[in-house]
Order: C-alpha cells, then sequence, then structure tokens
C-alpha cells in the first residue's frame, strides 16, 4: 500500500504511539509498510532480510517518534530512517555477506504473472541478485537520488569508489537482463525472457 | 544509458504496493516486548545500581570517618571490681569492693602503654582487683606511646597483659592489672580511652590471673515492625502499580555476620496485565479475549531471609540479604478490560506459592537506643512460580522501613 497518510491521521497515530499504545503502533505500521518495506526489499539480498531491517527501522521510528518534527514530511523522516538502518546492516555485514547471490531464491514466492507486479519483482530480483556493495551504492544513487560524495560519506568510502561500485551496478544490471540467469525459476525464466527483456532492450537500447 | 537505466529501475521499483502480513506485525511485536523488557531490566537495574553505590558511599563514608573511641560496656556482675580513673596527675585510683576507697604508695613500676590520658594509676593490692583500661578504636590509627605509672601500695606484683581482641570487628587493647605476677610488656597501637570511662571483664580466669572478655557479639531476637511500599509489574514496569505493605518480622542473631529473618507481611498488590501475561491454569472458554487485565491482590508475604553483615559498628550496621517468600493469595480481584466495558471476577485462598518468590535486600541500619534501631531496605522480588490465578510473573521492587526492637540479649 503507497503510504497516504494525511495530517489528520498523523495526528492521532502518533501520539498514540508515543504513549507506546500497541493498537497505535500496529496501525502506522501497517500504514508505512509498502513504502517501508520497499526500501528494505531493494538494499537486501532477500525477504527475511528485508524483514530484519524493516522491524530495527520500525522501531527506531517508535522510541524516535517524540524527536519527531512536523515541517519534515513523514515520509521524508520515515524513509530516511529505512534508509539508514539498511545502510547500518551493510555496515555490519549482517546477512548481507556476498553469497550467491543468483541462486538464492528462497523467501521470494511465486512470481505473479500481472505485468505490473511483474515489472516490480523482476526488478527487485534483479537489483538484489547484485553483490552488496553494488546494490548498496545503486539504491542509493539510482533510486533514492544521493549524489557520490554524499554516498561516499555515508558507506564510508571514497568517491572514486562510489562511482566505480556505481558503473560496475549497471554493466552487472545489463549482462543480467540480457543473460537472463538471475531467474532461476522456469517460470520467471520464460516470462522474462519473452516480453519483459525484450522490452527492457527495446527501450533501452541494451544489447 | 546509464541514466535511463538508473530511472528505469527508479520507476519500477517506487512506491510498491506490498501488502503487510500478519506474520511480519508478529515479528515487529516480538521486537517491540525484547525493547520494552530490556528497558525495564535497565530501570530495575538503574534502581539497583543506585541503592547500592549509595550504600557504598554511606559505607565509605562511615568508615573512613574518625571514629570517636567508644567503650564497650560490659554487664556489671556484683561481685566484679569497679575502678575509675580520673585525668587529673594526682590521680586516684578507687579500687575496692564495694565503697571505700584506698589511696596508697607502694612500688612504682612503669608500664608503656598508648597515648591517653591515665599518667598514674593507684591499685589498691590490699583487695582483689582487675582492672581493666579497655578501648575499642580504629586499630591503625597510631598514637603516641606513654608511661603508666602504675603504684601498688605493696610487695605485690603486677601482670599486664596485652591482648588484641576483636570485638565489633575493631582491634582493642585491653590492658590487665592484677596481682599476680610482674611483667612490662609494650602495648602497641594501643590508644586508652578517657581515663574517667572504664570497662570491666565478665569473668577472672584465676589460673591466670588474666580477665576474660566474653562473647564477640551479643546474640539477640529483635522484633521488627515493617511498612513499605512498592512497584508490581507483570512483564513491564511501566504498567506497574503501586503497592502497600506491613507486618511484623523477628530476627535471630546466629553468628557474628549471620542472622535469620521472617514474620507476616500483609501486601497489597496492583499491577496491569496484557491479557496474554495471563495464563490461568483452566483457560477461559470465550470467543472475545479482553484487551488487558487489572489486578488488585492482598497477599499473606511469609519470607525466610539470611542477613549477612557487611560492615557495622556500634551504632550502625550495612547488611545484604537473600531468601525466599511464601505467598498465600487471600483476594485476588481482577477486572478483564474489554472495548467500553470491565468485567470483575474476585477469588478469595484460592492459590498458595510455597517459598515461590526470591527475595534479595539490603538494609542500612541505624542505632536508636539500646534495644532499639531503624533500618531501610530496598528490596527485590523474583517469582519462580507463576503467581495468582493468571500464573503471572509478578515481579515486585520497592522500599521498606523496620522499626527494630532488640528483645533478648545475652
Amino acid at each position: 500500500m503507497t503510504i497516504k497518510l494525511d495530517e489528520s491521521e498523523l495526528k492521532v497515530l502518533i501520539p498514540g504511539c508515543i504513549k507506546k499504545e500497541r493498537a497505535s503502533q500496529q496501525a502506522l505500521y501497517k500504514y508505512c509498510y509498502g513504502y517501508s518495506m520497499g526500501i528494505c526489499l531493494r538494499y537486501s539480498q532477500n525477504r527475511s532480510g528485508a524483514l530484519e531491517v524493516l522491524n530495527s527501522g520500525f522501531l527506531k521510528v517508535f522510541v524516535n517518534l517524540e524527536k519527531y518534527q512536523n515541517h519534515i514530511p513523514f515520509k521524508a523522516w520515515l524513509g530516511r530512517i529505512m534508509i539508514n538502518t539498511a545502510i547500518d546492516h551493510y555496515r555490519s555485514g549482517l546477512k548481507f555477506t556476498h553469497i550467491q547471490e543468483l541462486n538464492d531464491e528462497f523467501d521470494r514466492g511465486e512470481v505473479p504473472i500481472i505485468e505490473s507486479k511483474l515489472n516490480y519483482d523482476a526488478l527487485l530480483l534483479l537489483v538484489q541478485s547484485l553483490p552488496l556493495a553494488y546494490r548498496t551504492v545503486f539504491n542509493l544513487y539510482a533510486i533514492d537520488g544521493y549524489n557520490h560524495p554524499e554516498i561516499a560519506a555515508i558507506l564510508n568510502i571514497n568517491v572514486g569508489t562510489s562511482k566505480s561500485n556505481l558503473f560496475k551496478a549497471r554493466k552487472k544490471l545489463q549482462e543480467l537482463i540480457l543473460s537472463g540467469s538471475y531467474c532461476n525459476n522456469t517460470i520467471q525464466k520464460n516470462i522474462v525472457s519473452s516480453a519483459f527483456r525484450d522490452d527492457l532492450v527495446l527501450k533501452n537500447g541494451l544489447k | 544509458m546509464g541514466k535511463k537505466l538508473d530511472e528505469f529501475f527508479k520507476d519500477g521499483l517506487s512506491e510498491p504496493d506490498l501488502q503487510m502480513l500478519e506474520a511480519d506485525w508478529a515479528a515487529m511485536e516480538k521486537v517491540l516486548d525484547k525493547h520494552q523488557n530490556k528497558n525495564d531490566l535497565k530501570s530495575i537495574a538503574y534502581v539497583w545500581i543506585s541503592g547500592l553505590a549509595a550504600m557504598l558511599i554511606i559505607a565509605f563514608f562511615l568508615v573512613s570517618r574518625d571514629v570517636q573511641p567508644t567503650l564497650i560496656s560490659i554487664a556489671k556482675k556484683k561481685t566484679d571490681v569497679q575502678k575509675t580513673i580520673t585525668t587529673d596527675q594526682n590521680r586516684v585510683a578507687s579500687a575496692t569492693h564495694s565503697t571505700h576507697v584506698e589511696k596508697k604508695s607502694g612500688r612504682k613500676t612503669k608500664v608503656r602503654v598508648g597515648s591517653g590520658s591515665i599518667n598514674t594509676l593507684n591499685v589498691n593490692v590490699n583487695v582483689p582487683n582487675l582492672i581493666i583500661l579497655h578501648h575499642t578504636g580504629i586499630a591503625s590509627q597510631k598514637s603516641k606511646a606513654k608511661e603508666l605509672d602504675v603504684i601498688t601500695n605493696n610487695e605485690s606484683s603486677i601482670l599486664l597483659q596485652q591482648k588484641d581482641l576483636l570485638i565489633n570487628d575493631q582491634r582493642s587493647a585491653v590492658l590487665v592489672l592484677d596481682t599476680v605476677t610482674q611483667t612490662s610488656p609494650t602495648l602497641k597501637d594501643s590508644p586508652i580511652e578517657k581515663s574517667d570511662q572504664f570497662v570491666k571483664a565478665d569473668e577472672l580466669d584465676k589460673s591466670t590471673g588474666s580477665a576474660i572478655i566474653k562473647t564477640k557479639y551479643k546474640k539477640s531476637l529483635v522484633l521488627s515492625i515493617n511498612a513499605g511500599s512498592d512497584v508490581n509489574a507483570v512483564g513491564s514496569l511501566k504498567k506497574g502499580g503501586l503497592g502497600t505493605n506491613a507486618g511484623l518480622l523477628a530476627t535471630w542473631q546466629v553468628s557474628p555476620k549471620f542472622s535469620l529473618t521472617s514474620g507476616i507481611v500483609y501486601a497489597k498488590k496492583l499491577y496491569d496485565s496484557e491479557y496474554e501475561n495471563y495464563k490461568p491454569s483452566v483457560p477461559y472458554s470465550s470467543a472475545y479475549h479482553p484487551l488487558g487485565v487489572r489486578a488488585d491482590c492482598r497477599v499473606l508475604d511469609i519470607p525466610i531471609n539470611i542477613n549477612y553483615s557487611l560492615w557495622q559498628n556500634s551504632k550502625e550496621k550495612i547488611l545484604i540479604s537473600g531468601g525466599a517468600s511464601s505467598y498465600l493469595m487471600l483476594k485476588e480481584r481482577y477486572d478483564f478490560l474489554y472495548t467500553g466495558y470491565t468485567h470483575p471476577i474476585t477469588y478469595y485462598g484460592e492459590n498458595q506459592h510455597y517459598l515461590g518468590v526470591l527475595n534479595f535486600a539490603m538494609a542500612y541500619e541505624r542505632i536508636t537506643g539500646s534495644k532499639t534501631s531503624i533500618s531501610l531496605q530496598p528490596y527485590l522480588k523474583l517469582p519462580i512460580t507463576g503467581i495468582g490465578q493468571g500464573n503471572v510473573n509478578l515481579i515486585s521492587t520497592g522500599l521498606s522501613v523496620n522499626f527494630n526492637l532488640n528483645v533478648k540479649r545475652k
């Protein structure tokens, strides 16, 4: 569910969450789940890892909610916490170690055949297939809008490394799209190898 | 091309339509509960560490300050000889069995003693007499030696003995004068009390002529009136309720350091609990579970504790205690909270938990009179069985005040 909290709902939920009312916490969690989980899935290698980041992030949200200032959009504040939590996990290397990125298909469930969802799931698979360092830089730059100096500061790397990782990420994504080898599931492979992949190639001039 | 790829992924991955799974929220609840428990443990730890730090500061202050020498008063016996020593240069020691005073000159014997105000001591040797100059103080205090002129009124000899005794954990020196033999030992580090004070031996060892100082501690039975207040909680102290308690305790001193306490305390235990923490032996068969439970329990707490004296002097004492309590649940009232209404259920005398609660405490005791004292005691009670009708994990922590009366001293 796309986060569409309006001010009146937030005014009710936030004070309840500050008082540690479980019902308010659950309501806020539910409202913000889609947006937050989307971020966590992009930075994680699989769903279980994403859930861990999500719940760690929400714990920070609930603990620090009394510090939230109304002049910042809640969505931006929430998104920043989720990204920071994902980066923390990257730094600690917890469950985000470099393992067999192409063969890990648990927690993914079935691939839906609805095209919009297919696009999402397939794109997510591609991103999750990247090595940890490439995936993190790609998410921060391409999707979350950070520039290289900011990424370098966040990840404690130099700007050159950030640019290099982005380049390698893009290259890897292209290779994965063109080869279709990221799809370990026959259904996925068949679907992607038909219209979607060709569409990607056509639209983006990938070769 | 790179930018196009970025935009393609950005468009495809932003704002996904993901539905919350109940299992994900369940996992989040566990995270929240664990965080809450950690905070509660931290709160309890802070209270105890603060209390312990305060106790240690008090103990340090008490131990390190200058302790004015005090004398141990030993019970008088009718047959004991009483001596009075003054600070005057022309001091006269009145030494008699009963009432008369004799002042005679005789052979002078030099005896080195610790610093003090005694200069000469006249001893009447015509009657059996025993003079003990007994002083309690910190043994590390260095004192300048002085000479004590012991003047006897005849040719009788004087026995001087030095004894280092531990009385109330403080080293003492005993200067014994008797009319048996003559020696002149050097007494080291034996500050002498003001000469107008005195002590007497409990007994005389007639074979050696030495004084016997009796037992180093007083066996005693102390009765206490106990009153206190505590926080009672299940799971989270933030949902805890403030309770009160009052009762009678008896403490038997079994050794210089150890004592045993038992008694009976009536306690009012109030707390709130999530319904999931309320687990009766026979679960309620209802389609609707309450949102929570509010409890009001009246309990007889019967403790059995062992106390250990960490530090003490004649005026103050610091102890630690450990033991177990039995909870007899006299009355349990539970208000089950639903949306819009409350359903109360009351139980009478249905649950007893013998030695089902562990007790931990520290105490600071201040002597207020020859037989009375007052003590402050922070404590913690942790259950080892489920408590009450709901078999809840009921934790209590608080502070009690005891008014103590020593009813039996030997």
